[in-house]
């Protein structure tokens, strides 16, 4: 074990953290607003919209994320950096959908009944009923998924971008340090989980009144 | 009311209606999509039919050898998490948080990158991509297996032994029956998730699906075709898990 | 003020509404029963189109509820109901419950709203729980604010969809009470419910239906000591026995 390798590489894992979190944060924000938009489109009474929701979800679920990314950047051709986060963003709004849409049904059921037969309509019942009791229960599925993004986000080295998994593979084939450099990276992704769970605990206090 | 004339609105509310105009649309998208690929020349991609179905079926084994011996070691860690004395306990619990908490990507690097450092062997890529996906299985599936034991509400074991039954009866005969119903669904999702998960080694250079791709369009260049062979192989082979899953066990039609 | 003409509804191969026709008069409470299954919480929730209906007519206070009314918020508003599992709303406090379709639909002023809702929550008992969340009552007390909430629309019509059944025998006693005095203040209600007290006390009509259809529709008195129909006799022995 030759642990001051870390010490001599800092700068590079410095850089592959920051990258990997800006990178994570962005296809946090992306994938939530898109998938929470097609999840509330999906619990909706609407039978077409419900179908074509779940044809949404159906089809990127089956996919996985090395192919959704590969589509952005060797097909369409585009920069690695932009390719990496549609890829990403599609990748998880479909799970993000997933989990949005169950927690809205399962608010939904007596008390969609309970909200129309006083005279409300259904956007209003939406939001005034539905809408403040499926954010406390979609909170905790959703902590899953954005630690999901973050695990997701080390796919990406495979398109050269410099996150995390890259710097980590640079530093194994430089120095032939990859189990302290391996160890190091997975303490760093650890830290940055426990970052967003601690956040999203935070959160679900804030807005958990019971 | 025979006489009445066909209320037209109400017609087209009726669920069986719905469906049918959902399934015509959804045809037509087909069809409009199978000209798209019929127009797209294949010659090229056509002889390599063979090498690329290969690929498709190392995917396909990866998978369900990573599935099985995932699945042998994930029992006695769900019922070390669940039923195991102190000490062991946790200490089941700290391996699969750390495991689930580490990128996947990752682990295949460290199993493939860091072993023969550790151990002075060298682990060829497909023995390192079996080892690596049947660790990713392994702890997936525990949490299932947990998920589906702590799913069965306690008042079954306390019935159970309120007739005399004993500890291990009680979890043969009326836990685990009832457990193992409830996680299909979870089991269905982590064997999707894995089979995609098995696109991954395509990073340590193993010849599965994904690889096979890449490796013929480097040699004829046909992006569009493969890409589309690529996405449809992925699709139908996870679509196929789910529908499997579905097709023996009624109970989840029911569920539907 | 509520009547069924020729009302036809299916579940798939169930065949739920069968030829359904029958009128309620302003003023009238009118309960419903019958064997679980046989339609009488279907057809209580058609009147506020909760289930839309396969073919027939549905009419509220003259008012087609059934499909050609495109703006059925504005007759729901005019119709309470009450639900079996109370549905209540567990993030907001009862005071705020009480007056959350008043002020979004009606667009009272939060003011006018609470002045109603308290008065009604005296009325049914317990003007100290305004405060309180919903998990914090008993299931008589939920049930009583579930009543409270669907009266703060000043409704001409309220349902009752068994509003009893979820509830532990000591409780059922208050909410029947709140029932009772509702009725005696002249509201029209229609009750689905299998509390023949109630029925022999308040109900103008008794309605027994069975497999979808209505196969008994007489008073009180009448239906309890000379049903008609055999399954009507068998239903009456077995609930009444019970009693």
């Amino acid at each position: 074990m030759d642990w001051h390798i870390l010490w001599q590489y800092r700068a590079a894992l410095w850089d592959g953290l920051v990258t990997t979190v800006w990178l994570s944060a962005l296809a946090i924000v992306g994938s939530t607003a898109v998938g929470v938009l097609v999840g509330c489109l999906g619990a909706t009474p609407s039978f077409y919209l419900r179908r074509l929701t779940a044809a949404y979800t159906e089809l990127l679920r089956n996919l996985p994320l090395l192919v959704k990314v590969f589509f952005f950047y060797f097909v369409l051709s585009m920069p690695t950096i932009p390719a990496a986060l549609l890829g990403l963003v599609l990748h998880q709004s479909a799970y993000i959908a997933d989990v949005t849409g169950a927690g809205i049904r399962s608010v939904a059921r007596g008390q969609l009944d309970a909200g129309l037969a006083l005279g409300h309509g259904y956007w209003q019942v939406f939001r005034y009923v539905i809408l403040p009791q499926a954010v406390r229960i979609v909170i905790p599925p959703m902590t899953t998924q954005y630690v999901a993004v973050i695990k997701n986000s080390s796919i990406v080295a495979l398109i050269a971008v410099q996150d995390l998994t890259y710097q980590t593979q640079q530093i194994n084939v430089e120095t032939f340090r990859g189990f302290e450099a391996a160890t190091a990276a997975t303490v760093l992704y650890v830290i940055v989980a426990l970052g967003i769970i601690g956040s999203m605990t935070l959160l679900q206090r804030r807005v958990g009144v019971r | 009311m025979t006489d009445q004339p066909v209320d037209l609105r109400r017609a087209m509310r009726s669920p069986r209606v719905k469906l049918l105009i959902w399934r015509i649309g959804c045809g037509v998208v087909l069809m409009l999509a199978l000209r798209a690929v019929l127009d797209l020349d294949w010659t090229s991609v056509a002889p390599s039919w063979l090498f690329l179905l290969t690929g498709l079926g190392r995917s396909w084994l990866l998978a369900i050898v990573a599935i099985t011996a995932g699945g042998l070691a994930a029992a006695p860690l769900a019922l070390a998490r669940v039923y195991g004395p102190p000490g062991i306990r946790q200490a089941a619990t700290a391996l699969i948080e750390c495991v689930r908490a580490t990128p996947e990507l990752m682990i295949v690097f460290w199993v493939y990158f860091t072993l023969p450092i550790v151990t002075g062997n060298q682990v060829t890529s497909w023995n390192a991509a079996l080892g690596s996906l049947s660790v990713i299985a392994a702890v997936y599936l525990a949490e299932v297996f947990r998920a589906g034991l702590y799913s069965v509400p306690r008042g079954q074991s306390e019935a159970s032994a309120a007739t005399g039954m004993s500890g291990f009866s009680t979890f043969l005969y009326v836990i685990l029956p009832q457990a193992v119903r409830n996680m299909v669904p979870a089991l269905i999702a982590q064997l999707v998730g894995l089979f995609k998960t098995t696109s991954l080694v395509y990073a340590i250079g193993v010849m599965e699906f994904f690889r096979s791709i890449t490796v013929t369009n480097n040699a004829v260049f046909a992006p569009y075709q493969l890409y589309l062979v690529l996405a449809l192989g992925y699709f139908l082979s996870c679509f196929a898990i789910t529908r499997i899953v579905r097709w023996y066990d009624p109970k989840y039609q029911l569920l539907e | 003020m509520i009547g069924f003409k020729n009302v036809h509804k299916h579940f798939g191969a169930l065949h739920v509404l069968n030829d359904v026709s029958f009128r309620v008069e302003p003023g009238e409470v009118v309960v419903i029963c019958g064997p679980s299954g046989s339609g009488k919480s279907t057809l209580l929730r058609c009147i506020n189109r909760l289930e839309r209906i396969d073919s027939g007519e549905i009419t509220v206070d003259g008012i087609r509820v059934d499909d050609a009314t495109p703006d059925i918020a504005k007759v729901r508003a005019e119709i309470g109901m009450v639900f079996q599992q109370f549905n209540l709303y567990p993030h907001l406090r009862v005071l705020e419950n009480l007056i959350l379709a008043p002020v979004k639909v009606r667009g009272l002023s939060r003011e006018q709203a609470s002045g109603i809702a308290r008065a009604l929550l005296a009325k049914v008992g317990i003007p100290e729980k305004e405060t309180s969340y919903p998990s914090q009552l008993s299931g008589g007390q939920q049930q009583r604010v579930a009543i409270a909430r669907a009266l703060a629309m000043q409704p001409k019509i309220m349902l009752f969809d068994e509003p009893t059944s979820a509830l532990d025998p000591e409780m059922i006693r208050e909410v029947l009470e709140v029932m009772v005095q509702l009725a005696k203040e002249g509201m029209t209600m229609v009750v689905v419910t299998h509390e023949m007290g109630f029925a022999r006390r308040v109900a103008h009509r008794v309605v027994f239906m069975d497999q979808g259809r209505i196969v008994e529709d007489a008073a009180p008195e009448a239906f309890f000591t000379q049903a008609k129909d055999p399954r009507a006799q068998v239903f009456l022995s077995k609930i009444l026995t019970h009693i």
